[in-house]
């Protein structure tokens, strides 16, 4: 009875302190709010989402039962399945949805001001993307922890599942390309960052050679090597940017490190994975958790203003950094945070095979994605601390705002943010680089947002270049690491789409079918990234907004499953928990797809393919262009990527039409006709996470 | 209330273990911690498979710590899905 009232209270009390920062957030229109009260008041709709909404999923929707054996018990090998604490299992969970996505859609979406990115982030989570999260999580524990492609066959057919398995092959190659294009634009013409990113890789190995040869399986005294020499090398990266030696060594353009990436990643991919990849995994991990929790303190010691205003006047579609209106662009660059598609081929690989309990899936699931949407927030908080003419400088490309800091000021200042040229180049020699402007693909410009809020928590002016190039490092080292790993997986997809066609391609104990894989997984992914570094009109404005049409359209087809599942578990009247979400996504993201496919200029690909192939064809050059042969490349491009949205359109009507077919199947037979594995009963109170 | 089991390691952070777990002595927690730091960046964890083995398969040699690794990261690698964005 205490305990009740005790926890009724505690409750009324979060209530109570979310609507107090949500109230300061919303009152102080036209002043600047505290970044806390923005934060405060994230943390506390989650923690209501996940007290009552989750709770409700939970017990009615799903019916988690801890009486059912999980498979990490009934299949315990040790290895694969390992039966593990919650906590711990949703410290892995996260570790591993969590990546660069919730880092950049963020920060692009502050060109509209951070009011509607943070509602959608918020509302987004906690009604799609920590349901889709949680939901798949439960269908995959269910089966034995088998992956989305392999569900969506049992349950919607091998077509679909076949369908499914292509378009996770294209989104995947996608979203390798937006990373690669993240990293290369924040790397070009920086020899500070580019050296620190390049010691990772000798450091990676002795690291692997450590903990393979040396010391097998110590990976703690590795981790903290490398974790020391990381930090050694972003200090001594300024004695480097200084050097008129070295500085050269490491000075490169954009389309020399766009090869660069792409020669990176194909021999990366095909090292044995001790050596370079594993090592890499661990250390980026360590440094994602370690500088999660640093920004969450440093936003609440600083406790910056946020000088976005809520809105700008690019909601009506005009702004700088991506083109489209509020609806429905925010929502497809918003991806990561709010919902991803991604997740779930992670809730879906090797988080379901971890579960010691049906209960457990709660907080791994739901909860995890909470907390990477948390993240998001915090991304979109660095963003809008600073100075929107700065982040207006770094954000927009050079074809609108120049190459020169009294070229964009000028401009800037017409959009109405007043900035002078001095600010431009001050900032940046703040962080010890050349420029910051056309610094297109959010990671420098959360770097920057970081190093200021970090700087201003520990080590002052002096630390800010030091800052910032280790939130640039921080970055570039899971995104080469998820470079790696897509192109891995990416092989292994391919290898077993040619295997259906010629079989010995699909052979992956063979090196030249290894060979060839990779090779094509690398050129198909490579190709936009270079494209993106040389096509005047191309690069993260143009690939970014595919990326998120392609990944709202995963998280879509996760759902119509979750959605069908419910339904073949005769739990119709709870469908809306999944049908919501699903409608929604479907209409963003169709739309969306409808807008980048028929839309006149700037939006419409095909529209500004025709404009570039008509001018190029009269023989006239149309500004950014300088030459015939880049107009014809743009016109390529842009027919390329609107061939792509054709794709991820009909991918996803086709899979909402077999989900329709299958649930109209199962809403007819009086019996649930869903394929779990048998029933196995659990031990009562035996805790079984453990093993010595 | 779960009653902690023989197999048991270290606390459960913020479970009902969590009384049983405080008279734990510092060797266990610290197992624990090790284990958890593995887990939670997804490193393969020898003393685990060690412990099955021998559950499951008493007869059979296990590998050693040196080729267990070998082969724990190579197939958490060559099966394991995507990174997320």
């Amino acid at each position: 009875m205490n305990n009740r009232l005790l926890s009724s209270l505690g409750w009324l009390l979060v209530a109570l302190v979310g609507a107090i920062a949500l109230a300061a957030v919303a009152l102080n229109r036209g002043e600047t709010v505290s970044a806390v009260w923005l934060v405060t008041a994230s943390l506390c709709i989650y923690f209501i989402g996940y007290r009552f909404y989750s709770k409700f999923i939970a017990e009615r929707v799903l019916q988690l039962d801890d009486g059912r054996m999980t498979p990490a018990v009934s299949r315990n090998d040790g290895l694969d399945y390992v039966p593990t604490n919650k906590w711990v299992l949703y410290g892995h969970h996260f570790a591993a949805i969590a990546g660069a996505g919730p880092l950049v859609g963020p920060v692009l979406a502050a060109q509209m001001g951070y009011l509607p990115g943070t509602i959608w982030i918020l509302v987004g989570v906690i009604v799609a993307g920590a349901v889709q999260d949680f939901m798949v999580l439960f269908c995959s524990m269910r089966r034995d922890g088998r992956s989305l492609g392999e569900m969506i066959k049992m349950e919607m057919g091998p077509v679909a599942g076949g369908i499914a398995l292509v378009g996770a092959l294209a989104i995947m190659i996608i979203i390798l390309a937006a990373l690669g294009l993240v990293v290369v634009k924040a790397l070009g013409e920086s020899p500070w960052g580019t050296f620190t990113v390049v010691v990772t890789i000798p450091l990676a190995m002795v690291m692997g050679v450590y903990m393979r040869h040396l010391r097998p399986g110590k990976i703690g005294e590795a981790s903290a090597f490398g974790v020391i020499v990381l930090l050694l090398a972003i200090g001594y990266g300024q004695h480097v940017a200084e050097s008129p030696t070295l500085g050269p060594l490491f000075t490169y353009s954009a389309p020399q490190l766009a090869w660069a990436i792409i020669i990176y990643g194909a021999v990366a991919s095909m090292l044995p994975v001790w050596l370079l990849l594993a090592p890499r995994d661990y250390l980026s991990t360590f440094l994602k958790i370690g500088v999660v929790t640093a920004l969450a303190i440093g936003i609440y010691i600083v406790a910056p203003d946020l000088k976005m205003p809520a809105t700008t006047r690019f909601i009506d579609g005009t702004g700088p950094v991506f083109s489209g209106t509020l609806f429905p662009f925010l929502f497809i660059t918003i991806a990561c945070g709010a919902v991803s598609g991604f997740h779930a081929l992670i809730s879906s690989g090797t988080t379901p095979k971890l579960i010691e309990r049906e209960s457990h899936a709660r907080v791994i699931g739901y909860g995890g994605m909470l907390t990477e949407s948390f993240v998001a927030i915090m991304a979109l908080t660095a963003a809008c601390v600073l100075d929107p003419g700065i982040y207006f400088a770094m954000n927009s490309p050079a074809a609108v705002i120049g190459n020169t800091p009294e070229k964009a000021s000028q401009v800037i200042g017409q959009w109405g943010w007043a900035i002078t040229p001095e600010m431009i180049t001050q900032t940046a020699k703040d962080i010890g680089e050349h420029t910051i402007l056309n610094r297109a693909g959010g990671a420098p410009t959360l770097a920057v947002g970081m190093a200021q809020i970090m700087s201003a928590a520990v080590g002052g002016q002096t630390l800010q270049a030091f800052w910032y190039h280790f939130a640039i490092l921080f970055e570039a080292l899971f995104i080469l690491t998820a470079v790696d790993a897509g192109t891995r997986a990416g092989r292994f997809m391919i290898q077993d789409l040619l295997g259906t066609v010629y079989p010995p391609l699909g052979r992956t104990d063979s090196l030249s079918a290894n060979v060839i894989a990779t090779v094509l997984c690398v050129a198909m992914w490579g190709y936009f990234v270079y494209q993106g570094t040389i096509d005047p009109l191309g690069g993260v404005n143009t690939l970014w907004p595919l990326f998120g049409i392609g990944n709202q359209m995963l998280a879509g087809i996760a759902l119509l499953l979750c959605t069908t599942v419910l339904i073949k578990m005769k739990r119709e009247r709870y469908i809306w928990v999944t049908l919501v979400p699903t409608a929604w996504l479907l209409i963003c993201t169709l739309s969306a797809g409808w807008q980048k496919i028929f839309a006149g200029l700037p939006v419409g690909f095909f529209a500004i393919a025709q404009k570039y192939s008509d001018a190029a064809a009269a023989g006239t050059v149309l500004a950014p262009a300088k030459t015939v042969a880049e107009m014809q490349r743009v016109a390529f491009n842009n027919y390329l990527c609107g061939a792509i949205t054709v794709m991820f359109v009909l991918l996803v009507v086709s899979m909402a039409v077999f989900a329709i077919r299958m649930s109209l199947k199962a809403i007819a037979n009086p019996n649930p006709s869903v394929k779990e594995s048998p029933y196995q009963p659990a031990q009562p109170g035996v805790s079984y996470a453990t093993a010595h | 209330m779960r009653p902690p089991t023989e197999d048991f390691i270290g606390p459960n952070f913020l479970g009902p273990d969590a009384a049983a777990a405080a008279v734990r002595a510092w060797p266990q927690r610290l197992a624990f911690i090790r284990q958890a730091f593995r887990r939670i960046i997804g490193a393969p964890d020898y003393e685990v498979y060690l412990a099955r083995h021998r559950q499951i398969h008493p007869e059979a040699p296990p590998l050693s710590e040196k080729e267990f690794f070998r082969f724990a990261i190579e197939r958490r690698y060559s099966k394991a899905g995507p990174r997320c964005c």
